[in-house]
């Protein structure tokens, strides 16, 4: 296959194109120095085996990759990574911790070299990858912006036409001659982010920077992506998943270093993400006072009991069956119902009239059984996890409280990101003529 | 150097520079290492210059005597061993050269031989940083050590100058060389701790290593005393690269001895062949070292 070109006005703005590439590492210390140093030398040999690779670094044939064969205790930390990026596109990339993508963003920015594979990039690429990287704590910030500057690649005069809007940005102001080291970390991160965000980059890397920060710095900066990327192909790491719903044309799965899931439905691939991550055990925590012994979910066309999971779409009626065992001499009791997204995010408060929970007295028999009916749940896809809640009335005591008591898979045929979906009525209102 | 006229993004598709990452081996790797080395040396030299006034910068502000800890070891070193040489305890004879300026001479080679090998030994480990998360022409690293090892050995040498006019030694036309033969202990310190730096940068063994060989070539190295006459001591010590520098550089300085001009020569123009092959290894492999590098 004759080397790619740029001629074609589909391909003229592609930035980023990456085939099949590959990374492994070695689990134990010793014996990867000694790779190490089997690597060097072979790299020096200038004799050395002129792989294939070199020439048609992309593997050959169909799905399935034919990978080098790896030494002792190696493992591919990423396997067989395709993708291409226009600008004004953004790809996030998800997965659990280890799956590979700082990996991936390392041979991205050409830190290390790949196994297999090939990376093509087109223009200045910018990684915001550890922001502080090249600042030395005994110099002045001042100091460090133009170190830092020339660091990413601009040169003296660049730093100085831009140095106002670093200082602006960043908003350190007299504090800018001060050294570094006294610097909290959000300072740091806020200079970092300034001078990188300044550089007027056609690739842009970003590998979960935006953790640190208050709210205020991290708007900020999702504000300054988003108008970087309009002129950029954006690569971006995240492990918030409103992020990418916000700022991400497509997304990309990644788990163990296989790529799970890549495509442009960011909901399916949040999901698979969300999915990856098995549910903690049931809790019950509280004064013990109440008990819940069994519990009932019914949706429209499903059943499921205490530990199962109900399946049911979208706008399904939900009633809730908890039986309850109390300790003698309790007067009234408050129960709610409260449901978990996948993200540990309470969703959705069962309750009564008065917005808390629903109070009712405790028979003297000890056992009750409560029934909550929602006529219509409006929630979007996703598994949620219930949790029963028994309150004293004046709320100061927990009597009860049930986490992981069971689970609702919601079903909802929308590309959508958001937690609710509603359907509201609709009408068009007609024009008054002036 | 990327174009800054317009931003990127307002230049034609066709224009915008293009990076491909593939994996290299073989004469391959090393055309391409050879090709950025040309083609991003305006970058890394300006980048070079930034690490060099930084690192200066830096460790000057925390210090109150600054230069002070260039000059004094030298001087002192030189100091131990011209009481030691009039008390007897060890009799060294120079000929028409005045001990002091003859210790003095020689130290501050080998001072100038030692800086240069440790500092480019140790480039890798002062940058671990930063070399695994931010992408920069790497060799910037080679010339900023090479940039520090030069003023680190250009201070002491400035103490000759009192030391020849106090021992009433001429300044002659040859003593102009013997700046020459600062920068050659310069390169062939530089080459060697090129060589070394990959294996250096995994093994911590082999700095261990170096530095006791420095400490005990120190003493096998007609540094504080003159290259024998005749004899095995004199063949062995000929082997050493470092000999005809300092045997040359001396004799220049201080308008007596031998001078073994040809075989200092040829060390030179070893050396920087040796440090121009150094640098090329090292560019190729740098971006193996970084993945087996703790950050």
């Amino acid at each position: 296959m004759s080397s790619i070109s740029y001629s074609e006005s589909s391909d003229s703005e592609v930035l980023v194109r990456v085939e099949g590439v590959s990374k492994k590492f070695c689990r134990s210390l010793k014996k990867s120095l000694w790779y190490g140093v089997t690597d060097v030398a072979s790299a020096l040999n200038p004799f050395g085996n002129q792989r294939s690779e070199t020439r048609d670094p992309r593997p050959e044939g169909g799905d399935e990759m034919r990978l080098p064969p790896l030494r002792a205790d190696e493992f591919w930390a990423v396997q067989n990574v395709s993708f291409e990026l226009k600008r004004g596109e953004c790809l996030g990339l998800i997965g659990h911790n280890g799956a590979g993508k700082s990996t991936l963003l390392k041979v991205l920015n050409g830190l290390i070299p790949p196994d297999t594979g090939r990376i093509t990039m087109k223009g200045r690429v910018c990684a915001l990858i550890e922001l502080n990287a090249g600042f030395n704590p005994i110099l002045s910030g001042r100091e460090n912006i133009f170190n830092q500057a020339a660091l990413l690649g601009f040169s003296k005069e660049e730093t100085l036409a831009k140095f106002d809007a670093i200082v602006d940005f960043s908003e350190i102001g007299d504090f800018i001659e001060m050294p570094v080291q006294n610097y909290s970390s959000g300072m740091r991160v806020r200079l970092g982010f300034a001078i990188a965000a300044q550089m007027e980059p056609d690739v842009l890397i970003i590998d979960e920077v935006l953790a640190v920060g208050d709210v205020a710095f991290r708007f900020k900066c999702l504000n300054a992506i988003g108008e970087l990327m309009k002129s950029a192909a954006v690569i971006f790491v995240t492990h918030t998943m409103p992020q990418v719903f916000r700022i991400c044309s497509e997304v990309m799965v990644l788990d163990h270093g296989k790529v799970t899931f890549q495509g442009r439905n960011l909901a399916d691939g949040v999901g698979i993400y969300l999915s990856l991550f098995k549910g903690t055990e049931e809790n019950i925590s509280g004064t013990g006072e109440v008990q819940v012994i069994g519990l009932l979910l019914d949706g429209d066309d499903s059943k499921a009991f205490m530990g199962e999971t109900l399946r049911i779409n979208h706008g399904s009626s939900l009633t809730l069956e908890a039986a309850l065992q109390f300790v003698p001499g309790l007067g009234s009791v408050r129960l709610q119902f409260l449901l978990w997204n996948a993200e540990m995010l309470p969703v959705l408060d069962i309750m009564g009239q008065d917005l808390c929970g629903y109070s009712f007295d405790v028979p003297p028999s000890g056992q009750l059984e409560i029934r909550a009916t929602i006529p219509h749940l409006d929630l979007n896809s996703g598994k949620y996890s219930l949790s029963v809640i028994a309150a004293s009335t004046d709320l100061t005591r927990t009597l009860c409280r049930h986490d992981n008591a069971a689970y609702i898979q919601i079903d909802a045929a929308s590309d959508s990101g958001a937690h609710v979906l509603s359907v509201a009525r609709w009408a068009v209102v007609q024009n008054t003529p002036s | 150097m990327l174009s800054t006229a317009t931003p990127n993004h307002r230049l034609p598709p066709s224009d915008l520079p293009v990076r491909v990452i593939v994996p290299h081996s073989g004469l391959d790797g090393f055309r391409y290492a050879l090709r950025s080395l040309f083609t991003g040396f305006p970058q890394a030299r300006e980048l070079a210059w930034r690490f060099f006034l930084r690192d200066t910068r830096a460790s000057h502000r925390q210090s109150l005597l600054g230069y002070f800890w260039l000059v004094f070891p030298p001087l002192v070193n030189t100091l131990v061993w011209v009481m030691l040489n009039k008390s007897d305890v060890i009799r060294i004879d120079t000929g028409a050269v005045p001990y002091p300026l003859f210790v003095l001479a020689g130290t501050v080679l080998w001072t100038a031989f030692n800086g240069a090998i440790m500092a480019s030994m140790g480039v890798v480990g002062e940058a671990r940083g930063v070399l695994a998360k931010v992408n920069f022409p790497h060799e910037s690293l080679v010339y900023t050590a090479f940039l520090k090892s030069l003023v680190d050995a250009v201070i002491p040498a400035v103490l000759l100058l009192p030391a020849l006019w106090i021992y009433h030694v001429p300044l002659q036309a040859a003593a102009l060389l013997f700046p020459v033969s600062l920068i050659a202990a310069l390169l062939l310190g530089l080459a060697l701790g090129l060589i070394l730096v990959p294996i250096a940068s995994l093994y911590a063994d082999v700095g261990r290593a170096v530095q006791l060989a420095l400490r005990f070539g120190f003493f096998v190295t007609p540094v504080i005393f003159p290259l024998p006459a005749a004899g095995l001591a004199r063949s062995f010590m000929c082997l050493n690269p470092l000999t005809p520098i300092l045997v040359s550089g001396r004799t220049w300085l201080a308008g007596s001895g031998e001078a073994m001009p040809m075989t200092f020569v040829a060390v030179l123009a070893g050396s920087v062949l040796l440090a121009a092959a150094g640098l090329l290894f090292f560019k190729v492999a740098m971006p193996h070292l970084i993945e087996r590098l703790s950050s």
